[in-house]
């Protein structure tokens, strides 16, 4: 899948759920910097589509993204990580199930 | 091409001479291929006979491999390794060593009770290796309709549905893991994935003692063929065991005394004058295989590269005079006809040579009369024909005694000797040709 085409689908399902996404947003992790590919900076909620087409492998490095899922484990944000190529119907329903996780565990009103 | 011709010839005279010439090389091309297809028939008959002189030979020497025969051969031919080596003890350590180990087989619980074992039906190995292989299909259709879903197995070493699992839920990773599950478990209703996991842990551990269990039969299956193979080998060998040995005796002692000094050998075995016949009979039809090929390929084969040479330049030469360029070439009259003079009698001469020399050798089969002295046999053969310092054996043998002593007394040489006298001329003329004359060889030819 294209990562135009991830990300156009990823901010309706998070924008049908309630959160306001802004893409490329820069979003300190740490020491880290990274460039999100949508963010609800009120709500701390977005997502990132890990592919190598957009050079996020490079932008995302395995400490960065250990950085990004240390400050989820402290509950400071949350990053929808796409980790691997989807289909359309996976990743819409990540995008619901993430929501959904976050809803039930209190996390996200 | 005559010797009163004009002092130069043209291209047309050129294609007609070359064209005939042509045709005789051609001609001489065929003969030899006749003569190498005869040659070779009659060189299988004589080692034919050679093969028989010895297999006779090597009988009449050693009949049997007991120790007064091997005693008595070792005396009669000097063969100085028996004196240390004994052929006959050799034989039978090999015996009692193959009957050893048919002992050992035959004691084998596997091999003693073969057929209770490994009857292909009824063996007892046999049936249980097909029950064992019935289970372990059958475990391996419960594995495979459990591995029905490609990431059935991922998700099971991943422990999904149990603490193990530790995919965090921001990853996509997680929903791609939930989907399978969703999946897999919609094919099993009523039956959770650990459940399922725990049924696909135990059916691959089932699976893998049976796989063991089936590797530890066959090894033992294998084990019984393998004594029932070496035993089959042995007994074979045994059989034959008497045979080889004398056979392998005979073979070294045969060459021995075919590669032995002759006349000493012939001293040593004038003790026995049936096997001094044998002997002499062999030695002489070895020396015939080797002289007939001699007198061919010296004779008839070398010629057919020469011809061969010829043949192209004549090819060569006629295309570069079909070119408009060369059509009014002129040909010195000297070079034309030394090149084109008509070489059919010295074909001839040489034919004749070869057949002379080649029949003398062929009929021969006197080999048991032979001078008292030392000789080689090509002087017995032909009467110590000069032409015989070709061949290095004849050479280095006249090197050391000269021309032999015995050979005007010798009732067969004078004989062939006579015969050969207008042969010896023959020869005479095809040297003198090979150093000076044109035939059989390329001669230096341009068109001016």
């Amino acid at each position: 899948m294209r990562e135009a085409t991830g990300r156009a689908i990823l901010r309706a399902i998070f924008e049908e759920e309630g959160l306001s996404i802004v893409e490329d947003v820069p979003v300190a992790f740490g020491e880290h910097e990274v460039v999100l590919d949508g963010w609800d900076a009120a709500r701390r909620v977005g997502f990132e589509v890990l592919t190598s087409e957009a050079g996020d492998r490079e932008a995302f490095p395995p400490p960065v993204v250990a950085a990004v899922e240390d400050a989820m484990r402290r509950g400071e944000a949350w990053v929808l990580l796409v980790d691997l190529d989807p289909t359309e119907e996976l990743l819409r329903s990540a995008a619901r199930g993430f929501v959904g996780q976050l809803r039930a565990r209190g996390l996200l009103a | 091409v005559t010797s009163a011709g004009p002092a130069a010839y043209g291209v047309a005279d050129f294609f007609r001479a070359s064209a005939h010439q042509r045709t005789a090389i051609e001609e001489q091309l065929r003969r030899i291929d006749a003569e190498r297809a005869t040659h070779e028939k009659n060189r299988e008959a004589v080692l034919a006979q050679a093969t028989a002189a010895r297999r006779d030979l090597a009988q009449s020497l050693l009949p049997g491999l007991v120790p007064r025969l091997v005693a008595r051969a070792r005396d009669l031919t000097g063969f100085a390794p028996w004196r240390t080596e004994d052929p006959v003890a050799a034989m039978d350590a090999e015996r009692a060593a193959v009957e050893r180990r048919l002992a050992a087989i035959a004691a084998d619980p596997l091999f003693m009770n073969g057929e209770l074992l490994f009857h292909p039906r009824t063996g007892t190995h046999t049936r249980e290796l097909a029950e064992l292989e019935g289970h372990l299909a059958t475990q391996q259709r419960a594995l495979s309709e459990l591995m029905c879903h490609p990431r059935f197995t991922h998700l099971v070493d991943a422990g999904y549905g149990t603490e193990r699992y530790a995919v965090p839920f921001w990853r996509l990773t997680y929903y791609d893991d939930w989907k399978a599950h969703d999946e897999i478990v919609e094919q099993f209703p009523g039956v959770t994935f650990p459940e399922l996991a725990r049924r696909y842990e135990e059916a691959s551990a089932a699976e893998q003692t049976l796989r063991d269990e089936v590797a530890r039969v066959n090894a033992i299956i294998a084990r019984g063929q393998a004594l029932f193979t070496e035993h089959a080998a042995l007994t074979r060998r045994l059989g034959a065991l008497s045979g080889e040995h004398l056979t392998a005796a005979q073979v070294r002692l045969l060459e021995h005394v075919l590669t032995s000094h002759g006349a000493t050998m012939r001293a040593a075995l004038g003790r026995d004058p049936a096997i001094l016949g044998l002997y002499l009979r062999a030695s002489a039809l070895e020396a015939k295989v080797r002289y007939l090929d001699h007198v061919f390929v010296q004779d008839v084969g070398s010629q057919r590269e020469v011809l061969q040479r010829q043949l192209q330049k004549i090819l060569k030469d006629q295309a570069k005079y079909r070119r408009a360029k060369h059509a009014a070439a002129r040909f010195p009259r000297e070079a034309f006809e030394r090149r084109f003079g008509d070489r059919s009698a010295a074909y001839e001469r040489r034919w004749d040579r070869y057949r002379k020399r080649y029949l003398i050798l062929w009929r021969w089969s006197a080999w048991d009369d032979v001078p008292d002295d030392d000789f080689v046999w090509w002087d017995v053969m032909t009467g110590a024909r000069p032409d015989g310092d070709a061949i290095p054996e004849v050479a280095e043998f006249r090197r050391r005694h000269g021309r032999p002593s015995w050979i005007d007394g010798h009732r067969g040489a004078r004989t062939r000797a006579s015969e050969d006298d207008d042969d010896l001329a023959v020869a005479a003329a095809i040297a003198a040709e090979a150093s000076g004359g044109s035939a059989g060889r390329d001669v230096a030819f341009d068109a001016s």
